[in-house]
């Protein structure tokens, strides 16, 4: 099916000097969009729209998915340096890299993102190239019940990133998972937990929430507290990760790009539960647990090799369906059609040559972003030398103008401030913040797909056990559900019956 | 930090029972059926439940203390009066961003925070919040064309 | 004596510099940046298009026009902040049959209604096709109502929500088909509605559309095997003359989307002018009729006079269902 000249001939139109600069504009673009927090969209299509309407269609695509990837080479940044994710996709990152940096890893930390996010880009390309096809059609028989099913098993997962008391870690997701509800409920037309406040009407914004959450509250712990948290010790010898690291991360990076792969074929939170379900899983499957939380770089491997997969992934409902992932990909996608590009199910059949030279780009897009990043891991280090008490309002200055940056209002900020002491408080009192951030996403997702079956099935709730793939799902959700849950009652009555040291 | 685990829990409590009223009153009807109510009623029996093992765990004494690193700066204020301005920075940034416009809004933040960073250096305090606001302006209006509010300077 | 002389003096020049400049101002309009809220996200068609059209109106206006992302409550927080905005001709939103049609009846306590508004121009319409899925056995709008009537709550069909268009026209349907039983699922996204239907999750659905260009979506769900019922257009579109209209099947169904620019009432009338001569002046710019057909759009340009009285006309529609079907305000 795949005729090899095409393939050749894509590959030669992508090494042409104007393509190559667009791509590497691209590039360029999206790593400083995805260091700024809440900037993305609107700045993007602003900027990039025109560019990408002018060039020629490939010019703009080839941009648009540069973007993209850089973005998410660019999450990771901030979230490893100062703790502050850009996006909801780059919360697990803050765990260990923020850790690892904070013990003056910063370095191995960022080589090891990049790195990773480098495989993971690649390998999720070849799956592209060679799966994209037979998984277009398959990805309109997925529908809400198999969504369901895998976001029980990411639900669950969110307990296994909790690392110290388990009912803290489940309390706080509990409190995330209510807080999705704030808003219009979709499905009954119904204002739910907004108490007449119309910035409420659509719920809060992940990002401001998340910039508070862990940017903000990260900066009022270590201004709070009489104990500084954050080392200095780097020298240019530990810019590169070593070679334990390299061992420690080799097969998280593998298992990684496949979980992403596969992960990121569902549109819209492919990225944040990707990254969320590779650390989960990495935990699970370590023989260190413990290290999870204080600086275990599986923890970052795992993960930022996940969300980069998952882009390349993203790219298969786009072109197969035409359903984007996010907005750059709904741009991509516009700007697609004002060329006469039209995605569908034939989509790679029929512009063959487009699609390689597509593919092509993405290979080129990620080598230049490691190539981008890597040096740039020592520009960044040195910037964390600088005295915390100089620094710290710069970071405060980027969490604030990031949140009101993302939709143009106060609000935002506000729910930053609000996030922000909240996450202050947390960690005074021995709660972590991470199990928030993911059940404030999944949550609304979960309980959707689940009214949306229902309204299917008129109200069978065997209907799940129709569906094979959702079958799938289930099993594996109970099985992990008993485990964690006997699991957890021990710690419980640990926690509760026996000494504190035990948590 | 026992007194403040137990009124943190006690207080997750008193939010449990108020999901549970409010989504009751927002409709639950069947499972199979779900109203709006009925995902944050679940939660809320959830939450009230999963809380308690904390809140027994607060009743107890803990014979733990925190570490006491030294510290690297010197900190000309205490830990509580620079958080509590950080805070108030935080707040003025908020308040004033759109009816003074940024300019002037990050311009005070920028100060205020330094000034906890450094106190008393009032000239380098300054200069530095004045460049930062220059090249968040640059950055933002030129280079992104991210509109930030202009406040009073339209 | 000479002391309240030279205050009234100074009262009296400062009067005439305030209104000397205000003149000044108007005669340069525009002087810094316009922007313009995006009730829909920065991403989607719509926004995409009106980028389209402002982008070009800010050559002849001389400054940069900037897209300002304001999504929430259905598109009303974009007009909500344009209504309270200064009337200088520097604010603008995209005016739509969503927010600007449908909010005014289905959302409690909205700060702003169509009257606070001056509207300057639509740039595009689009109309609105019922479809049914490959797996379904319906190849006409009777078969589908039919089965329907024998088999109540059998049939699904994808919406995105209480307060949507496609709620409105699945409303619409049942009420004139003589109370059908039709389960509306919501899908919050309008690729998600294609998909659902195709994928066979659910049976049918609207898609919006009508230029026939390569982003409509009606030749989208065309081509991954859905079946045009009807279409909610007056005539049978050009681009799709094998799709019977309503009309023609017995039903007045008449809810369109449509997309034009507003500005808050009260400009003074040379801002006005020249706002409305740049954007009259981008709609006819090929390149803009090109993007704005390509993303689907039914291009109808609209005039300012007119684009008014059809917002009138609209919301009069609009009002009929809403309070025929008991569409709840919230």
């Amino acid at each position: 099916m795949f005729i090899q000249s095409e393939i050749i001939l894509g590959f030669q139109q992508v090494i042409e000097p104007m393509n190559l600069l667009y791509c590497f504009f691209g590039v360029l673009m999206g790593t400083l969009v995805g260091v700024l927090p809440g900037i993305g969209p609107t700045a993007t299509i602003s900027l990039l729209l025109p560019l990408a309407l002018i060039a020629s269609p490939l010019q703009g695509i080839v941009m648009l998915a540069g973007i993209y990837y850089g973005a998410m080479y660019g999450g990771s940044t901030t979230s490893i340096l100062v703790n502050i994710p850009g996006e909801a996709a780059s919360v697990v990152t803050c765990l260990d890299g923020y850790a690892m940096a904070r013990q003056g890893r910063a370095g191995p930390a960022l080589g090891m993102a990049a790195i990773g996010s480098f495989i993971g880009g690649t390998l999720s390309l070849v799956g592209l190239m060679l799966l994209a096809v037979p998984l277009s059609k398959v990805a309109l028989g997925f529908g809400p019940a198999e969504y369901f099913g895998l976001l029980c098993i990411g639900l669950l997962l969110v307990l296994y990133l909790s690392h110290g008391s388990f009912s803290k870690g489940l309390t706080i997701a509990v409190i995330g998972l209510l807080l999705g509800c704030i808003g219009t409920d979709e499905t009954s037309g119904k204002v739910r937990f907004a108490f007449g406040i119309p910035e409420l009407y659509d719920g809060l914004d992940v990002v401001p929430m998340v910039v508070g959450l862990f940017g903000i509250s990260e900066v009022l712990i270590n201004l709070g507290s009489r104990d500084k948290r954050v080392t200095v010790k780097t020298s240019v010898k530990n810019l590169l990760p070593n070679l334990e690291d390299w061992k420690r991360s080799a097969f998280p990076i593998l298992r990684g790009s496949a979980l992403g792969f596969f992960i990121g074929l569902i549109p819209g939170g492919g990225t944040v539960l990707s990254s969320f379900i590779s650390y989960a899983l990495e935990k699970k499957i370590s023989k260190h647990p413990e290290e999870f939380g204080k600086g275990a770089i599986e923890g970052v491997a795992g993960p930022e090799t996940a969300n980069n997969a998952s882009v390349g992934a993203s790219f298969i409902p786009l072109f197969g369906l035409g359903i984007p992932s996010n907005v750059v990909m709904a741009i991509l996608l516009a700007s697609l059609t004002i060329h006469g590009v039209t995605p569908g199910p034939n989509f790679i059949e029929k512009n063959q040559t487009f699609f390689w030279a597509i593919v092509a780009s993405m290979y080129i897009g990620n080598i230049m972003l490691l190539i981008l990043n890597l040096p740039l891991v020592g520009i960044w280090v040195k910037i964390l030398k600088i005295p915390y008490r100089l620094l710290f309002p710069w970071i405060l200055l980027f969490c604030m103008v990031g949140a009101y940056t993302v939709n143009s209002r106060v609000s935002d900020v506000l729910t930053a401030i609000t996030f922000g002491i909240f996450g202050y408080l947390l960690k005074k009192l021995d709660y972590e913040s991470a199990p928030l951030a993911l059940g404030f996403v999944l949550g609304p997702m979960f309980e959707l797909s689940f009214r949306q079956t229902m309204s299917i099935s008129g109200g069978s709730l065997g209907f799940f056990l129709e569906r094979p793939v959702a079958l799938v799902a289930f099993t594996l959700s109970a099985v992990v559900l008993i485990s964690t849950f006997f699991n957890g009652i021990k710690k419980i009555r640990e926690q509760v019956l026996d000494d504190p040291n035990s948590s | 930090m026992k007194r403040g685990n137990f009124i943190f829990a006690l207080s997750l409590e008193f939010i449990g029972i108020f999901v549970l009223v409010y989504s009751y009153k927002l409709g639950l009807q069947k499972i199979t059926n779900p109203g709006p109510g009925l995902f944050p009623f679940l939660l809320g029996i959830f939450l009230c439940l999963v809380v308690l093992p904390a809140l027994f765990e607060s009743f107890k004494k803990s014979t733990e203390l925190h570490p006491v690193d030294k510290t690297i700066d010197t900190q000309a204020l205490s830990p509580f009066v620079q958080l509590c301005v950080v805070i108030l920075c935080l707040f003025e940034f908020f308040f004033l961003l759109e009816i003074l416009g940024f300019v002037i809004a990050i311009f005070l933040f920028l100060f205020g925070l330094f000034w906890v960073g450094n106190p008393g250096r009032w000239v380098f305090n300054s200069l530095i919040s004045i460049g930062t606001v220059l090249v968040t302006y640059l950055m933002f209006n030129t280079l992104l064309q991210v509109a930030l509010p202009l406040g009073i300077l339209k | 004596m000479k002391e309240t002389l030279k205050r009234y003096r100074i009262v009296l020049m400062a009067t005439l510099i305030a209104l000397f400049s205000s003149f000044i101002s108007a005669q340069e309009y525009p002087t810094k940046p316009i922007e313009w809220y995006s009730p829909y996200g920065t991403g989607g068609p719509a926004a995409l298009a009106m980028k389209l059209v402002m982008d070009s109106a800010a050559k002849s206006l001389g400054q940069p026009v900037v897209m300002v992302n304001a999504p929430g409550a259905g598109g009303t927080i974009a007009s909500a902040r344009v209504a309270r905005a200064k009337p200088d001709g520097y604010s603008l939103v995209m005016a739509s049959s969503g927010n600007h049609g449908i909010a005014m009846y289905t959302v409690k306590d909205l700060s702003y209604t169509n009257a606070d508004f001056e509207f300057i121009a639509l740039f595009g319409v689009l109309e609105i096709a019922l479809f049914v899925g490959p797996h379904t056995p319906f190849k006409t709008l009777e078969e589908f109502v039919a089965h329907a009537k024998k088999n109540p709550h059998a049939l699904k069909f994808t919406t995105t929500g209480v307060g949507s268009g496609p709620n409105f026209i699945l409303e619409s349907l049942k009420m004139q088909a003589g109370g059908l039983q039709i389960d509306p699922v919501v899908f919050k996204t309008s690729p998600e509605q294609r998909t659902t239907v195709l994928g066979g999750h659910t049976h049918a659905s609207v898609v919006y559309g009508g230029s026939g260009g390569p982003g409509d979506n009606i030749s989208q769900a065309i081509e991954g095997g859905g079946r045009m019922l009807a279409v909610t257009a007056k005539k049978r579109l050009e681009a799709f003359p094998q799709i019977p209209t309503f009309a023609e099947k017995g039903y007045d169904i008449s809810y369109r989307g449509w997309y034009g620019i507003a500005a808050p009432k009260g400009m003074p009338k040379e801002v006005s002018k020249k706002l409305k001569d740049a954007v009259y002046k981008a709609l006819e710019d090929p390149a803009v009729i090109k993007g704005i057909k390509s993303m689907g759009f039914v291009y109808e340009p609209m005039h300012s006079e007119e684009f008014s009285k059809f917002v009138k006309t609209a919301e009069a529609e609009i009002k009929i269902i809403a309070e025929k079907a008991q569409i709840p305000r919230e």
